[in-house]
């Protein structure tokens, strides 16, 4: 419940400020939203299944971002930034939807 | 979300498939009614430091992704990477280069096609001059300029064509251009005969009588010389008891045409050969 209303409250936040992103995050903000979309879904799942734990979710969410950036930066660093980004959304989309047809399941028995 | 739900394992992904590789030998139904009873309890409002610290989360991940979506919308350099960056930038760089090249081409073409009319326009103008030369000298155009006009009288008939053509070579020594005679043109051809009748002059075939009114176009100075030196025109009609008066002038009209000749057989030869 709270997760949602804070989902929702983001989404206005950010609606309504209609913030720039400083130039040093512009490469790594779009992979850390996948990773985190990433994070919530596992969460949402782990809900379904009975296993949520808010301690877990919040480290899984933090260092789902953080790993996700980090590999960008140093594929930036290595000069493979480009095809290294693709690579972690390929793996994070993946798990996306792997993590969506669980919930599915889950819900629509099928 | 509620904490009365048992917490067994972590909700990792990987640890999640594992689980849920196991439980698929459970039958579906009973699962999906365990799905939204769990769905439901955990959408019933509850509060707790970590379901706060969740919500907080989800609401900065909101945040991000409408800033992201926005920052694409925005712009579509400002997101790109550097190697993106080197990409386009040697792109565009390319490109530029092909472009000035072809702005170069084109503007030597634009300055060939500016002189090669010039040139034709030069071409023309003096082709024109020389049209304007040929035709006072052939006697084709009106003439007008400086020059003199020669009056004489000749009341005993002591004006023969012999002494005519003496006076006009005269000034065509003095560099007259463009010269008549009554109202006949003077050129090259012209030929002077003395009127069978005895009185006047045929020029051309044109029969004139005197008082002749000699027009002709040149350095009037010079010309009015010609004419008043010792033992030259002036002085021979004396010595005949006729008279010639000289009045030189800053403008001559010489109106009289001669017809333009027609080439019957002969054309110009391409190059004269020894």
């Amino acid at each position: 419940m709270i997760a949602v209303l804070g989902l929702v409250i983001g989404v206005i936040a950010g609606l309504v400020i209609e913030p720039t992103v400083p130039g040093w995050m512009q490469p790594y903000l779009p992979i850390a939203v996948v990773a985190a979309l990433d994070a919530v879904l596992g969460g949402l799942r782990a809900v379904l299944d009975g296993i949520f734990d808010d301690r877990v979710f919040v480290v899984s969410f933090l260092s789902n971002i953080v790993v996700a950036a980090l590999m960008v930066y140093l594929g930036d660093q290595l000069g493979v930034g480009s095809q290294l980004a693709t690579g972690v959304v390929v793996v994070l989309g993946i798990r996306i939807f792997s993590n969506a047809a669980a919930i599915r399941r889950h819900l629509f028995k099928a | 979300m509620t904490d009365s739900e048992p917490v067994p394992g972590p909700p990792e992904p990987s640890a999640v498939h594992r689980d849920h590789d196991h439980r698929d030998h459970h039958d579906h139904p009973d699962r999906a009614v365990h799905g939204r009873r769990r769905l439901r309890s955990a959408l019933r409002p509850g509060f707790s430091r970590g379901h706060l610290l969740a919500g907080l989360l989800c609401a900065v991940l909101g945040f991000a992704l409408v800033t992201q979506v926005r920052q694409t919308e925005a712009s579509t350099i400002g997101a790109l990477r550097q190697d993106e960056l080197i990409t386009l930038l040697q792109k565009v760089t390319a490109e530029s280069d092909r472009l000035d090249e072809q702005a170069r081409d084109l503007d030597a073409r634009l300055a060939d096609l500016r002189t090669g009319t010039d040139r034709a326009a030069v071409a023309e103008k003096v082709a024109r001059d020389q049209l304007d030369v040929y035709g006072v000298l052939a006697g084709t155009r009106r003439a007008q300029g400086p020059g003199i006009e020669l009056t004489v009288q000749d009341p005993s008939g002591a004006v023969d064509a012999a002494l005519m053509v003496d006076v006009v070579q005269e000034l065509r020594g003095a560099g007259a251009e463009a010269m008549q005679i009554g109202g006949e043109r003077i050129v090259a051809t012209t030929a002077f005969t003395d009127h069978p009748q005895g009185q006047g002059l045929l020029i051309g075939d044109r029969p004139v009588s005197p008082p002749y009114v000699v027009l002709a176009i040149g350095e009037a100075a010079s010309l009015h010389r010609a004419l008043a030196i010792p033992g030259g025109a002036l002085e021979t009609l004396d010595s005949r008891r006729a008279s010639g008066r000289v009045e030189e002038r800053a403008t001559i009209t010489v109106s009289a045409l001669r017809p333009v000749p027609s080439a019957g057989v002969a054309r110009p030869a391409e190059q004269a050969t020894p």
